[in-house]
């Protein structure tokens, strides 16, 4: 192939992509207030605990459960990132609309170690009150120390966009 | 450089020109590939931009009791999928017990953490036992849940709970708050069920003597030549009797695949409506195509083939090593007939029978082996050697192919259908004619042509029929007749609707006039429905049929509340569909039939219909 068919191709995919990428963000309402979702006592290793003590600098948000197979793709990839830029600020909270006794053999079997809030039916609000009225998952938040929402998305997370938040906001 | 056909498709002048040419082609059809699906993605990511579903629209259920089992139908929109794990069926405030689900066979999908998950895309229905326990009040509460997901977005639903009641027990099997009324008579075997058997098998194995033309069969002629010849001087019996030996093999790897494609029936039939399976298969017939023009070569890797043809040296007995060989180098074949393979078994999950699954798929090995066979007793010279006519029959096929290809594509509205048989045919016609002239015998080159100037004289027709709206290749010129006296081959003409209430009026209407009534449940995007109305519904002796029936078409291709409700009353999951009612009213609820109906089985229940009828009049 030549070089200039190699360019054309090139470019042609990476237009592809940038079209796919586009249209592929779902739609979610864009969450003004979270008052509700930062202060909601939830389980925390059977203590209850809201969100807003948990935050960092920059902390993605994760709702999640046993039953959703796209939420057990990426927790890894999360799980990941929360050690490599843990330093900088950046960490992962999982809210799993899900109880212990379901949901605890599948983290143990991902070695998940980033805090996991149980919220089980009140997840469901919690999610109607940030955009997700239909309560689907993956659903992730993006905050900065304040609990300001500076991103959301419905549906997986790459590593890339999380590497792109921490350049950005860290 | 002149512009000849027969140069283009065979590739025999090997000059520069000619060279520069393909890849110049070649380079075209890779750029232009990649536009396309860059468009299609697109267009993909567009058509779900209008977001995700709400969840009743997602996931739909249906129920009824039929005898002493509940049925259970969930009905998925595309792109969304359900969970095996996830169903569940519970009775609330009776003392009835919902024995084990029979699960139909799903889709497997990989799942990084928890391995393999069974999941269902369209339609599925879950059977499970009632017990009874003491006298109930005629109803069940349900209470059915299900979980599933998106797929290409990837998101998944909430776990669903849904309430429904439905009536039990009883022969009237609808939901509560439906009135809609069924009569169950004894099955009616219809008796046509051979002949369509035989057709099938026939089919494939004209299909499989067609393939047997193709180098595709070639690979096989070492391998079991090797085997022949570990024999230090067979009989001409002797090697006959291997060549069968080794012909059976094949026909056993088929069969297996062809009895599990029957099994899997149902399930995978719901994949063939779907556009990017259709897509897929087409992709595969037009790239099969392709190399049959000489553009580039399936094979597998030479030395697989010389490791298959050199294994004969094991300890096992001539025949059964023969076999052995057999099952092996069917997939050897396979693996280059699979566009074909992939239409057969298509067939064969259609009709959703394992046996007759097997049955298509053995007569199609069969018909590739005959060649083969003949070789094992001795008539090397029949084999068909490689050469210009062989190049030939090779392109005719490709064009074949190709027609195969848009048969299947044409049910979609955005395909013009018409306008690529149009042009099929003329190209076909072209190089049939060019073709011609290199034929010395004077009759085969007059037979040659006559199919030329007629392939080019359908095609010019064909144009003609698609400039003015037609659309059947068959009928090309139908278009131009519409509006005019009615012809026996004009389709029968529906009431048609898309509400409850109009329906109940048209039904109150025929119920009066003492009218059976046919109700076809039909939706645009519903290839079968299309196909019923190209075939099923303009053949004359239906036509006939139905002069005196009150012919009702409910349009569900909008997913409306109406559509639903409609579905709902009548406790339908989807089209299509077909329901005969009697003059009084009542539904004969063993005669109603999901999917494709045929001119034969169409009218065997037709008559079945009128049959009960007047039996019930009589008593």
């Amino acid at each position: 192939m030549s070089n200039t068919n190699k360019v054309l191709v090139g470019v042609v995919a990476i237009a592809a992509f940038a079209v796919g990428a586009i249209l592929n963000s779902a739609k979610v309402e864009p969450v003004t207030e979270t008052d509700y979702l930062l202060t909601t006592p939830l389980q925390l290793n059977a203590q209850p605990s809201a969100i807003k003590p948990l935050l960092t600098d920059l902390t993605l948000v994760n709702f999640w459960a046993s039953w959703c197979a796209p939420c057990r793709k990426e927790m890894p990839i999360f799980e990941a990132m929360y050690l490599r830029e843990q330093a900088r600020g950046f960490s992962v909270i999982g809210v799993a609309i899900d109880t212990p006794e379901r949901a605890q053999p599948m983290l143990d079997s991902m070695a998940i170690t980033y805090p996991i809030l149980y919220a089980e039916e009140l997840g469901m609000q919690l999610m109607a009150s940030t955009g997700n009225d239909q309560g689907l998952l993956p659903y992730s938040l993006l905050l900065d120390g304040q609990g300001q929402v500076l991103d959301q998305v419905l549906g997986p997370i790459h590593e890339q966009q999380i590497v792109a938040w921490v350049e950005q906001h860290l | 450089m002149t512009l000849n056909l027969y140069t283009i498709l065979t590739m025999r002048r090997r000059t520069v020109v000619a060279e520069r040419a393909v890849l110049m082609v070649l380079r075209a059809v890779t750029v232009g590939l990649l536009l396309v699906s860059s468009v299609v993605q697109a267009q993909f990511f567009a058509s779900k931009k209008p977001d995700l579903l709400p969840e009743h629209e997602a996931f739909q259920v249906g129920a009824e009791v039929r005898g002493q089992n509940l049925h259970v139908y969930w009905s998925i929109a595309n792109d969304y999928y359900m969970y095996r794990e996830q169903f569940g069926i519970a009775v609330e405030g009776s003392a009835v017990k919902v024995g084990d689900i029979v699960y139909p066979k799903g889709v497997t999908e990989d799942d990084p953490e928890f391995g393999a998950v069974e999941v269902y895309f369209y339609n599925v229905e879950l059977v499970a036992p009632l017990q009874a326990g003491g006298a109930d009040n005629g109803e069940l509460k349900l209470v059915l849940k299900g979980q599933g997901c998106n797929k290409p977005v990837g998101v998944c639903y909430p776990p669903q709970t849904r309430n429904l009641v439905v009536s039990y027990p009883g022969d009237a099997a609808v939901d509560a708050n439906s009135d809609w009324q069924q009569v169950n008579s004894q099955k009616t075997d219809t008796g046509n069920a051979d002949k369509s058997f035989m057709a099938y098998v026939l089919g494939a194995l004209v299909a499989g003597l067609l393939l047997s033309f193709t180098p595709c069969v070639l690979p096989m002629i070492p391998i079991l030549a090797g085997v022949i010849a570990r024999e230090q001087y067979p009989g001409k019996l002797r090697s006959g009797w291997l060549a069968c030996c080794y012909v059976g093999g094949t026909i056993i790897t088929y069969m297996a695949a062809g009895w599990l494609a029957g099994a899997a029936g149902t399930q995978l039939q719901a994949y063939f409506q779907n556009p990017w399976v259709i897509g897929f298969v087409c992709g595969l017939l037009i790239l099969l195509a392709a190399s049959l023009f000489g553009w580039f070569r399936i094979e597998l890797p030479a030395s697989l083939q010389s490791r298959l043809s050199g294994a004969s040296s094991t300890g096992l007995p001539a025949p059964v090593a023969s076999l052995v060989m057999g099952l092996i180098s069917a997939l050897v074949v396979g693996a280059c007939v699979s566009p074909i393979l992939i239409l057969t078994l298509g067939a064969a999950i259609s009709q959703g029978d394992p046996i007759l699954g097997a049955a298509i798929m053995g007569a199609m090995a069969l018909g590739m082996g005959l060649l083969l066979i003949l070789f094992g007793f001795g008539a090397g010279w029949i084999l068909p050697r490689s050469g210009p006519w062989m190049q030939q029959i090779q392109v005719v096929f490709g064009f074949m192919v190709l027609g195969v290809a848009i048969y299947l594509a044409s049910p979609f509205a955005a395909v013009p259908g018409l306008l690529l048989w149009a042009a099929l045919l003329l190209v076909a016609g072209i190089y049939c004619w060019q073709m011609a002239g290199r034929i010395s015998a004077a009759l085969p080159a007059a037979m040659v042509r006559a199919t030329a100037i007629g392939s080019i004289i359908w095609g010019a027709l064909a144009v003609v029929g698609s400039s003015s709206g037609g659309e059947d290749i068959l009928r090309p010129l139908d278009s131009l007749n519409r509006g005019g006296a009615a012809s026996l081959s004009a389709p029968i003409q529906f009431e048609k609707v898309t509400t409850l209430p109009a329906t109940k009026q048209l039904l109150a209407a025929a119920r009066e006039a003492q009218q059976p009534v046919l109700v076809d449940f039909y939706a645009d995007w519903c290839l079968d429905c299309k196909r019923m109305q190209r075939t099923t519904f303009r053949s004359a002796s239906v036509v006939d049929a139905l002069q005196d029936w009150r012919l009702i078409e409910i349009d569900v291709t909008k997913n409306s509340a109406d559509s639903r409700e409609v579905k709902k009353y009548f406790d339908v999951y989807g089209p299509p569909a077909t329901l005969f009612i009697r003059a009084d009213g009542k539904e004969h609820g063993d005669l109603r039939q999901y999917g494709y109906m045929n001119e034969e089985k169409f009218m065997s229940l037709v008559n079945a219909s009128l049959a009960e009828t007047t039996r019930s009049e009589q008593p």
